[in-house]
């Protein structure tokens, strides 16, 4: 028997017992902080001071039943018909003894009582089971501590073993006291300790939850976009720190209020509104991307945002929200007007314009080039410029290099069509720069083909004049040297034979003689006028203000006194000064004037009559005589080299004069013509152009 | 002062005109002291010939006649070298020419013709100019010695 030690140290000796009884207590004690071990140690450690089966059970939530927490039997002989008895909850108002002994919180003893009342403390249904388990005696021990039961502890004895005495019931209480206490102890230890951790896991998770919404905050903070929550309301509840620094707020400004209240109602825009109304009514997560808005911001002042939006719906408790992120795009907006405008502009010009980076691979190719070179933009893209383009020319004035140096250079050269034709190319190169740093270039390109075609042309006949010019020149410098030489000749010898041997000549001689120096002198005068008249096609003409007066009177007195017996009637008006060269306008004044005195030889008195008038554009001067005039018919004549209209007997002249002042008077940009009848006088006009200079 | 042999040097190809201006020349009794030069090669080496006996340069005309159009070296070339060399820098060059060229006209006095006349057609006009000249450079401009 397991228990029989127990006995003999109850049986012997009081002194063990009361050792036992406090070990029993103390274990009590130690059991306090766990629970279901103490529970198991209170059953065991009664079993075994009692020497009986024992339960421990304790009262249901409600009060009404006592259910098993524990039990020990140190006679297992019988414990496993005894299992099914304890797994029985009792009713504690099936039973007047339980209840009473409940309710007085005092141990009860049964002993030496008829078998039927000794199942007096349990119910009746359960009295047969008890019958069964051949119970001699009983003590119940209801378990109350600060005023509370909390169940009972059940001592039973069976069969032969010793049956249990007053003195059980009375050390019984006391176990039950401190048992119950242990109970109680343990009760709120462990409801404490719930507390405690249920409080701790409060706090963690509170720690938890607020780091997370300040991870998130931090995060939504550096999102570099405005960004903004709202709620079913569409109040603000939560709003980043962009969101702030673009509309001027704080949060203490914005949340709860509503969006388009803020910020001087900023994003109260008509679109803005229309895409609120649209998004919050929808129950379940949508996403709204892209939507333009104009927003105008109080120190940003008007700017263009797109809006992304994500409407956020939570089933569950049925709140929704809605993240709105905006996104300034102003300047992306403008920037790609610009390049619209920009790739508008490029494909309006006129000139061809490429560009590309340091390989001189093409990115850029406008119609114009496209017409210029009749490559397609397509077909030239991303191609180096060479491979398409016979640029030598071009390149061999050091373009890449320079494009290179960020050096701008303007320049000329071939370049070849596409169909095979050569094109001559006006080009400017202007390097593109990067943070300092040459990544590319850019060309403007015009076709100046026709006009160095035109060019090359004026050269050549410029280049032509020029020869023929010279060679004008070398003849007149011949002429000059090498037919005077032998005409001066001829007179001089002529000269000299007549002064030398003018004595030994006949009449006839001398006259003849005398042909010859005349013809040798009028030879010379011809000479002398071709050559000015050859010259006066290549003087440059020197212009000056001219006294017209002073000019016409010197070579009038020049002329008369030539003739000084003849009688002049001279009617000189005031002229008016003009441009011209004073050395040419000298001898037109010096042609016309003698030839108004040689034509009007024979008239008494010779009248000479020089006027001017003057228009806004022009100044005409005429000069007027009474002299023999010829036949208008031939008045173009007059004017041309070697014509003459009178015969050389009559009047001497080489017919050079008229020429001469034709062409000078042209040369200043005038008009020379006449006026004349034969026998009747003539008159000779010319005309200058005012303030003009001309060549 | 040196005895100069000759007054007066006139560059001239041309007989004819040699013959006319010596006529005209010797009217005034130059023709004495005129010494010919028939093209600018012999006049060049005239004027720069060094005198065998005494190592010393040529003595010097008291002017120079000189003509532009010349065979082998030019009129102006002549110039050149005259009024390029400190020896004969100072001695008066007269154009004498037919050329009645603007250029030839600037080209002569820019490299220092002291005159430039054109030969005219007529003997009289033309023994009129020789004689003036003659007159003027002979007996007016006193001549600066080098």
């Amino acid at each position: 028997m397991v228990g029989g030690g127990d006995k003999d140290i109850e049986a012997g000796r009081p002194g063990d017992r009361l050792v036992f009884m406090s070990e029993v207590l103390r274990s009590f004690a130690d059991a306090t902080t766990d629970y279901p071990r103490l529970l198991e140690t209170i059953a065991e450690k009664s079993a075994s001071f009692f020497g009986h089966y024992c339960s421990l059970r304790l009262l249901s939530e409600g009060g009404g039943r006592l259910v098993t927490a524990a039990m020990c039997d140190p006679t297992s002989a019988i414990s496993t018909s005894i299992a099914p008895f304890a797994a029985q909850p009792l009713e504690v108002a099936g039973s007047a003894v339980l209840r009473d002994a409940l309710e007085r919180k005092r141990g009860v003893l049964m002993v030496e009582l008829p078998r039927d009342e000794l199942t007096l403390p349990f119910e009746p249904s359960l009295r047969e089971a008890a019958r069964n388990l051949d119970i001699r005696s009983v003590i119940v021990l209801p378990l109350a501590a600060r005023g509370a039961t909390l169940g009972a502890l059940f001592v039973l004895q069976r069969g032969d073993s010793p049956p249990l005495a007053q003195a059980d019931l009375e050390v019984g209480d006391l176990i039950a006291a401190h048992a119950a206490l242990a109970i109680a102890n343990a009760r709120m230890m462990t409801e404490l300790t719930r507390e405690v951790t249920e409080r701790k896991r409060i706090q963690d998770t509170l720690a938890t939850v607020e780091s997370a919404r300040l991870h998130e905050k931090s995060i939504v903070d550096t999102i570099s976009q405005p960004l903004v929550v709202l709620d079913g309301n569409r109040c603000i509840r939560d709003a980043n720190r962009n969101f702030h620094e673009v509309f001027g707020t704080t949060d203490a400004e914005v949340v709860g209020r509503r969006f388009d209240e803020v910020a001087d109602g900023a994003l109260a825009s008509p679109r803005m509104t229309a895409l609120l109304a649209e998004v919050l009514p929808v129950r379940t997560g949508v996403f709204v991307t892209d939507v333009e808005v104009d927003v105008t911001t109080p120190h940003l002042g008007h700017r263009a945002m797109l809006v992304n939006a994500r409407k956020m719906f939570r089933p569950g408790n049925g709140t929704d929200s809605l993240l709105l992120v905006l996104d300034d795009i102003t300047e992306r907006k403008d920037a790609a007007e610009k390049l619209q405008r920009r790739a508008l502009l490029l494909e309006s010009m006129s000139e061809a314009v490429i560009a590309g980076d340091l390989d001189f691979r093409v990115e850029e190719w406008n119609p114009a080039a496209e017409r210029l070179f009749g490559w397609s933009a397509d077909e030239v893209r991303g191609k180096p410029i060479e491979q398409f383009l016979d640029v030598r020319e071009i390149d061999r004035q050091g373009v890449r290099a320079d494009v290179r140096a960020g050096i701008t250079k303007r320049l000329r050269g071939r370049i070849r069509h596409r169909g095979g034709h050569w094109l001559e190319i006006e080009l400017s190169s202007m390097p593109v720069k990067a943070e300092g740093s040459v990544i590319g270039f850019v060309a403007v390109m015009q076709d100046v083909t026709a006009r160095w075609r035109l060019e090359r042309d004026a050269e050549q006949r410029l280049a032509e004049l020029q020869a023929a010019n010279r060679e004008l020149e070398s003849f007149s410098y011949s002429v000059s040297h090498d037919l005077r030489a032998p005409v001066r000749a001829i007179a001089g010898f002529a000269r000299l034979l007549y002064e030398d041997h003018g004595k030994v000549l006949d009449e006839e001689a001398l006259r003849l003689l005398a042909v010859v120096r005349k013809n040798a002198q009028k030879m010379g005068v011809l000479i002398d006028d071709l050559l000015d008249f050859s010259r006066m096609g290549r003087q440059a003409i020197s212009l000056e203000e001219l006294d017209m007066n002073e000019l016409a009177r010197d070579v009038l007195d020049e002329a008369r006194l030539a003739e000084a017996e003849r009688t002049f009637e001279l009617r000189i008006a005031p002229l008016p000064s003009v441009e011209g060269d004073r050395v040419l306008i000298g001898q037109v004044w010096e042609n016309l004037l003698t030839n108004a005195v040689k034509y009007t030889r024979g008239r008494e008195p010779a009248v000479i009559e020089i006027s001017a008038e003057a228009t806004e554009s022009e100044i005409t001067y005429h000069v007027k005589d009474n002299g023999v005039g010829f036949d208008i018919r031939f008045a173009d004549k007059v004017f041309k080299v070697f014509e003459r209209l009178h015969v050389a007997t009559e009047f001497e002249g080489t017919g050079v004069g008229l020429a001469l002042v034709d062409r000078i008077i042209r040369r200043h940009g005038g008009r020379v013509w006449a006026d004349a009848k034969i026998d009747g006088g003539a008159t000779f006009h010319f005309s200058l152009p005012r303030g003009i200079v001309r060549k | 002062m040196n005895l100069l042999p000759y007054e007066i040097v006139l560059v001239e190809d041309s007989d004819e005109d040699a013959e006319l201006t010596l006529r005209a020349l010797r009217r005034q009794n130059f023709a004495s002291s005129v010494h010919r030069a028939i093209d600018g090669s012999a006049a060049l080496d005239y004027f720069f010939e060094v005198d065998v006996a005494t190592g010393a340069p040529k003595s010097l005309p008291r002017v120079v006649l000189l003509d532009l159009k010349l065979p082998k070296v030019s009129g102006l070339e002549v110039l050149e070298r005259l009024k390029g060399d400190t020896r004969t820098r100072n001695v008066p060059v007269v154009v004498l020419t037919s050329s009645k060229e603007d250029r030839d006209l600037a080209e002569a006095y820019r490299l220092g013709a002291n005159s430039y006349i054109v030969k005219p057609v007529e003997f009289e006009k033309f023994a009129q100019a020789i004689e003036t000249l003659g007159m003027y450079w002979m007996l007016v401009n006193q001549p600066q010695r080098s």
